[in-house]
């Protein structure tokens, strides 16, 4: 059982991170920074609300609050406060 | 030069929105189970049925529980047996004894088959011939919140012979 949940884990973060440069390199030569900047925040922000709304939904699920954490560091990173002049 | 001026710029950022976020992941589920939620996660069909209608005291009474789960877990049930008494005044209800149990509870529907035994101290008075039924509650958490949910058995009767009162 853990063989198989080690093989799943390499295979969903193989999947993601090559997915991830694919959507990244179009992104780079389709759209300035701030554009895909924002694409970023926001897909980061929906998988957040969509973790949020299944603990809601599925009383056994819980996400690990590092999770929780991690994402909103990553919006963090990206996120720019410019205060309008 | 510009990296580490970019990184001191966005660290309070990182650590503010990675707070931010980790608090708002637990708040709003716990306030949904908290303030929100009124799903009966541990049902229990009530009447509950007992295998038969007339009980010697200090019997064994086998109980069939008609449950449904939506969780996997553990609780706590408490179980009263209580006595009716009727006369002209109107149904009076006396409460016996009650036992509390460790349970397991597994997600599915099902009938558990459960054994209480019933009281033996006839010297007490605490069982006399007459009417009763259990009742009970099981306390049970989600997400680390309780909840509850109460049942009752058929009502059957204990019989007490001159013989066994002391």
């Amino acid at each position: 059982m853990e063989i198989t949940n080690i093989i799943l884990s390499i295979i969903s973060f193989s999947l993601g991170f090559i997915s991830g440069l694919i959507v990244s390199s179009y992104f780079k030569k389709h759209l300035d920074q701030d554009r895909y900047k924002n694409i970023v925040l926001i897909v980061i922000v929906v998988m957040w609300a969509t973790s949020v709304a299944v603990e809601i939904v599925n009383p056994e699920y819980k996400t690990n609050p590092l999770i929780h954490g991690l994402m909103g560091s990553i919006v963090g990173f990206f996120y720019k406060f410019e205060p309008k002049k | 030069m510009k990296i580490v001026k970019r990184l001191l710029e966005t660290i309070p950022h990182v650590i503010l929105f990675g707070a931010l976020f980790a608090f708002m992941g637990y708040v709003i589920p716990y306030s949904y189970y908290n303030f929100f939620d009124n799903t009966h996660y541990y049902k229990i069909l009530s009447p509950v049925e007992v295998e038969q209608k007339k009980y010697h005291f200090c019997e064994n009474i086998n109980a069939f529980i008609n449950r449904e789960s939506l969780i996997d877990g553990h609780g706590n049930s408490i179980i009263n047996l209580t006595l009716i008494r009727e006369d002209e005044s109107g149904k009076k209800e006396d409460r016996i004894g009650s036992v509390s149990r460790e349970i397991s509870i597994r997600k599915g529907t099902g009938v558990v088959i459960t054994h209480w035994k019933l009281p033996c101290e006839v010297d007490d008075n605490l069982v006399a011939t007459g009417k009763y039924y259990y009742d009970g509650v099981v306390e049970y958490e989600v997400r680390g919140i309780k909840k509850y949910e109460s049942f009752t058995t058929e009502v059957f009767e204990i019989y007490v012979d001159k013989n066994d009162v002391k």
